[in-house]
């Protein structure tokens, strides 16, 4: 069976890749991981993905950064790019769901969701 | 004393028989005859005499008498002014020293609560002057009556602009309208306002005249910069701890969620063994990390508010031997050594809390266990003046410049780099350890790190000091 799309998922913590790489594939995805900013920039190089799940706190760099250097190569704008972060709101950052968004984010989405809801929700983005 | 018949005595004397002269037409009547003493011609210049003498007398003793009243008007008019210094003359006639005597004896009375008002009002300005607050008071022509030192010093308004219009001018966002406008509605208006890096809360208040218009308004400003710096903490506390715990969260619902699935469509439970093992494991390590949280949660509260430690004399060497008993299989289950290099000679007692600082001990040594792959871990005590210094040196994957900053710091992040937590520990660990070692009033320190040659923390331990 060929695979719906290709997601990349950003994130440092290995459970959380680990939980969301089962769930994805069990939607009938495919999914590439990447656990830092510059593996990501670079996972994007070598093959374009349909989405990017990205995390907002990581280590070095964060997902704000990554995703402004990736608004400086010719991938960006040909997938979309959704935050996935565990804050309730992304004030700590001093930025809301909507300054996010305005980076250049398709969307937000909060970790800790019904996993049902989280593959929902990425089919949604995929299909907009 | 001999008592003395008082000059105006003798002047009363005098007139009264200047007086009976003038009433007796008065001639002498034992003069010989036909003499000038017994003509009425002497009579008349007897009166006439007599009458310039009543006119003298009568003058001075109206002088006299005035004379007292005038010392009385200035000891009246200087009683007015505030000046009891100096008690009034006894002095003049019995009536005007009476007199005297009862106008000194009022003064002094006088003197005595006007004394205990000026006491009462100058505990007052000391008490007003020395408040943490400030106090202003404006009359109802907007004009500042009072300030106390604190406006004073912080402020420097100036009067003559008008309160409420200075105040206004001294605060962005306030203005005498907006403040009039609430004091309408009610008596009092609190608004908050941010001056250079203070933050101050303005309570306007009225205090009401005896007409329906204000007498006056009093105004009452408190710096809250250090209640703001606290609730910014929280709030930052909060969302860092939300995240924190929303991690581990995430991983116990979703792996949860994949399970129930996975029996829900699964006939053949068997087949699915390693992966409802693998996920079981992510629920049962991440409610593990997350209890640690939260346990790392109660602690750093518990020790913010200072909850008192039970120190007793203890010696060092059996802690730490004691702590190396109970790890050295975990390291050993990694191939890691754990040694202890101590001085030959007994070290003196350490006054500490035993589980606070085995707590601390196990807190790094754990670390060290955990982020070494090979090699092992060192522990070295020396004594040095008043302290025990133990190092704990391991050959691990060291701690970074970075992170060397925050190390000891609340899930160790600066809000500027975001919180940062390894998927080990709660992120409250060090900080814990940190507020227990200066709880017993020694200290944790990162001695020295390098990238993929190993940390070595340093504790320093008080010694038992000899009660003197």
């Amino acid at each position: 069976m060929k695979a719906l799309a290709t997601i990349l998922l950003v994130d440092d913590e290995p459970e959380i890749i680990s939980l969301y790489r089962q769930v994805l594939t069990k939607a009938g995805y495919e999914v590439r991981i990447a656990t830092d900013g510059p593996a990501a920039l670079e996972a994007v190089k070598e093959e374009l993905p349909s989405l990017m799940l990205l995390d907002v706190k990581m280590p070095d760099m964060d997902g704000l950064e990554v995703l402004a250097k990736l608004k400086m190569t010719k991938e960006y704008g040909r997938f979309k790019v959704v935050f996935l972060t565990a804050y309730a709101e992304s004030n700590i950052a001093g930025l809301s769901d909507e300054a996010l968004k305005e980076l250049g984010a398709a969307g937000v989405m909060q970790k800790g969701m019904d996993i049902h809801e989280f593959v929902n929700q990425v089919k949604g983005y995929l299909a907009e | 004393m001999k008592r003395s018949i008082p000059l105006r005595g003798w002047v009363f004397a005098i007139t009264v028989v200047a007086v009976g002269a003038i009433g007796f037409h008065l001639v002498i009547p034992w003069a010989p005859a036909g003499s000038v003493f017994r003509e009425a011609r002497f009579a008349t210049i007897v009166d006439a005499a007599a009458a310039a003498i009543i006119l003298i007398l009568g003058g001075w003793l109206m002088y006299a008498v005035n004379a007292d009243m005038r010392s009385l008007r200035r000891g009246i008019e200087k009683m007015s002014t505030g000046d009891f210094g100096d008690m009034m003359p006894v002095a003049g006639s019995a009536e005007a020293q009476a007199l005297a005597r009862a106008f000194n004896a009022l003064s002094n009375r006088y003197r005595g609560m006007y004394r205990g008002i000026e006491l009462e009002r100058m505990r007052l300005a000391i008490i007003v002057n020395s408040m943490p607050d400030g106090v202003l008071l404006m009359d109802r022509n907007d004009k500042i009556i009072f300030m106390n030192k604190f406006i004073q010093e912080a402020f420097k308004p100036k009067g003559d602009q008008g309160g409420l219009a200075t105040i206004g001018t001294l605060f962005p966002g306030l203005n005498r309208e907006q403040v009039m406008f609430h004091m309408q509605s009610s008596t009092s208006y609190t608004f908050e306002g941010r001056l250079g890096e203070q933050y101050f809360s303005l309570t306007f208040r009225a205090i009401a005249g005896r007409g329906p218009e204000l007498e006056g308004i009093i105004l009452w400003i408190r710096d809250i910069t250090n209640e703001r710096l606290l609730e910014q903490s929280k709030d930052e506390f909060l969302s860092i701890a939300s995240h924190e715990m929303r991690t581990p969260l995430t991983i116990i619902r979703g792996n949860a969620e994949l399970i129930l699935d996975t029996v829900h469509s699964e006939h053949d439970l068997s087949k699915m063994r390693d992966t409802v093992q693998q996920m079981s494991t992510s629920i049962h390590e991440s409610s593990i990390r997350l209890l640690e949280i939260v346990n790392g949660f109660l602690d750093s509260i518990r020790l913010e508010r200072k909850i008192d430690l039970k120190p007793e004399s203890a010696k060092i060497e059996n802690i730490i031997e004691n702590i190396v008993k109970d790890i050295k299989p975990s390291f050993e289950k990694k191939n890691l050594t754990i040694t202890v290099k101590k001085p030959a000679q007994e070290l003196p007692t350490v006054f500490v809390d035993v589980g606070a600082l085995r707590q601390a001990l196990m807190n790094i040594i754990g670390n060290a266990l955990h982020y070494t792959e090979k090699g092992g871990v060192t522990i070295t005590i020396e004594a040095e003046k008043e302290m025990a210094k133990i190092y704990i040196r391991d050959t691990g994957m060291g701690i970074d410049t970075e992170a060397q900053k925050t190390l000891f710091q609340k899930f160790q992040t600066s809000a500027k780099s975001f919180g940062r937590m390894t998927e080990y520990g709660s992120g409250l660990g060090l900080y814990v350890s940190k507020l227990l070692m200066q709880a017993m009033h020694g200290d944790i320190a990162l001695q020295e790190s390098a990238p993929g040659i190993g940390s070595t923390f340093v504790f320093m331990v008080p010694f038992n000091r000899p009660s003197a």
